[in-house]
């Protein structure tokens, strides 16, 4: 086992409260890696993992809503006065305040549609199976329980002191896995 | 919060823009009595966004609840303070009827005359005074606690006041704008008033509330509803010009050439630009919402728009208008008393609120 090894530790915890205590001292320890799995959003928690709110789904969901933009405009506009330009009403062909319900419709879909794959992506979603979610420390993480998992390298913390924290916080079950 | 501001000049600026706008209004009268009466009106529809917007946010409160209201009531109930003199500033432009509508001339023969003549305005002009006063004193004068609404058993009231407050609103817009073009109808009129009012009336109280450094995240739910009534604005402006423009009726149409005439198409951009794009887009974002600067310069834009909106609406009805400065004038002079008592009724509330949390804190 060389300095360099990358290891695993789960914690359980019945309270959630008790859960974000342990994450904001791991923290506290250094420690950047730590994923948390919980029935419901816990408050907090976000701000303790210091979870960006948006990131790069939000600039997904705006190039999706550009591009939308873009190709609900053109399409009407391409059809209307290029491909078979007709006169309706005396409207003029390039009509932008009938063109803006059209291209808004196609914004909004193409937002959307950038938001929920980006979530699929974000989630990994495409691939079903993880080999880290095989430990039964998760069996409860949708139901009653919060469930840490943290990452660390053994040069940078001794896996004793990751324990010691856990216990401290009372802990229910604590499992090392591989990283 | 408040003693950052130096009272003193805000009052001798809002005095001094009554003085000069009163004196531009005198010689304005005298050269051109009807543009007078067309600038007063502009004023007049402008700044009684201020009370409208406090009366309706409060009684919204009532029904809702919400933990802004600890930082808005003071400022709301300094803005529902001014409605008695908002509500009758439409007297001096009201006496000339004939100077705005069309209609007041017998020799049209209108099929809608039962509804407009002199006297049913007049009578509806009275009795939409009387009802916003008694639902400002409503919202101003029955127990409230700092963030938590009316009494549960009296909430029944707030949502009568409400549905009133719409439909005497409705009545009032098409009487004072719609009416000016005697045979042009839209249903959706009223809902592009009604929300010109609170968005004027509510970026001036934000606007208020961001320069005397409230509670942030009280600032950012009520730029989180200004951002929404913006949208709406933009939304039902553009939805009834889209059918107009569309249909390309001559019973509707008439409404927008003018508006789309010379200056007043440029003015139709930069009141939109100003009064949905700016605020749409920083106010979308959690910074913008968050950040004093930001609130206080979107409050200005909406402000602005809701100037050059007011005078879209109205003004190019008249042809050859009366002088821009005339306009600018009635806008200071109305605008300069509304300020001096808006500002008298911060100072009192602020000051008010500041002792309460003091006896809190020590007592």
């Amino acid at each position: 086992m060389t300095e360099n090894d990358t290891f695993a530790i789960i914690g359980v915890f019945a309270s959630s409260r008790a859960m974000v205590e342990t994450a904001r001292q791991l923290r506290g320890l250094g420690l950047r890696t730590i994923e948390a799995y919980t029935p419901y959003p816990v408050e907090q928690l976000a701000e303790t993992l210091r979870l960006r709110r948006g990131g790069p789904l939000a600039w997904t969901m705006a190039a999706g809503a550009l591009v939308g933009a873009s190709c609900g405009y053109f399409i009407q506009y391409w059809d209307e006065w290029l491909n078979y330009p007709l006169n309706v009403g005396g409207r003029p062909h390039n009509s932008w305040p009938a063109f803006t319900v059209g291209a808004f419709e196609i914004t909004l879909l193409f937002a959307v549609a950038a938001g929920f794959f980006g979530l699929w992506f974000a989630c990994g979603l495409p691939r079903l199976y993880d080999p880290r979610l095989d430990s039964e420390a998760f069996d409860r993480a949708s139901a009653d329980r919060f469930v840490l998992r943290v990452e660390a390298r053994t040069r940078q913390v001794a896996r004793e002191s990751i324990r010691q924290v856990f216990e401290a916080h009372g802990a229910e079950r604590i499992e090392e896995a591989a990283a | 919060m408040s003693g950052d501001w130096n009272w003193r000049s805000l009052n001798l600026g809002a005095l001094a823009a009554f003085a000069v706008g009163s004196v531009g209004c005198g010689l304005g009268a005298t050269v051109d009595l009807d543009g007078f009466s067309r600038a007063w009106l502009c004023a007049y529809l402008f700044w009684l966004g201020l009370p409208l917007c406090g009366v309706t946010l409060v009684l919204v409160h009532d029904l809702t609840g919400g933990n802004w209201m600890a930082s808005a009531r003071p400022a709301l109930n300094a803005a529902i303070a001014t409605m008695p003199l908002a509500a009758l500033a439409g007297i001096p432009a009201f006496v000339r009827l004939h100077a705005l509508y069309h209609w007041v001339d017998p020799g049209r023969q209108l099929d809608n005359a039962f509804y407009l003549n002199s006297a049913a305005f007049y009578l509806r002009y009275a009795i939409d005074v009387a009802l916003w006063c008694l639902i400002a004193a409503f919202a101003l004068w029955t127990p409230r606690g700092a963030a938590t609404p009316i009494a549960p058993a009296r909430s029944w009231i707030s949502a009568i006041g409400l549905i009133a407050l719409a439909l005497s609103a409705s009545f009032a817009s098409i009487d004072w704008i719609l009416s000016l073009e005697p045979a042009f109808w839209s249903s959706i009129f009223p809902m592009i008033v009604a929300a010109g009012w609170f968005n004027a009336g509510l970026a001036l109280v934000v606007l208020a509330m961001a320069a005397a450094g409230v509670e942030r995240r009280h600032m950012a739910d009520l730029a989180a509803i200004l951002l929404g009534t913006t949208i709406f604005w933009a939304y039902v402006e553009f939805m009834q010009f889209l059918i107009i423009w569309e249909e390309n009726l001559k019973t509707e149409i008439q409404w927008y050439l003018p508006r789309f005439a010379g200056i007043w198409l440029p003015t139709a951009f930069v009141g939109l630009a100003l009064g949905f794009v700016v605020p749409f887009f920083v106010f979308v974002t959690t910074a913008g919402k968050h950040s004093r600067a930001a609130v206080a310069a979107v409050c200005a834009a909406i402000l602005a728009s809701r100037v050059a909106d007011q005078w879209w609406l109205v003004l190019p009805e008249f042809s050859p208008g009366g002088p821009f400065w005339l306009d600018v004038a009635a806008m200071l002079a109305l605008g300069g008393l509304m300020l001096l008592l808006f500002f008298a009724g911060l100072r009192a509330r602020w000051s008010a609120a500041a002792t309460a949390t003091l006896a809190r804190r020590h007592g």
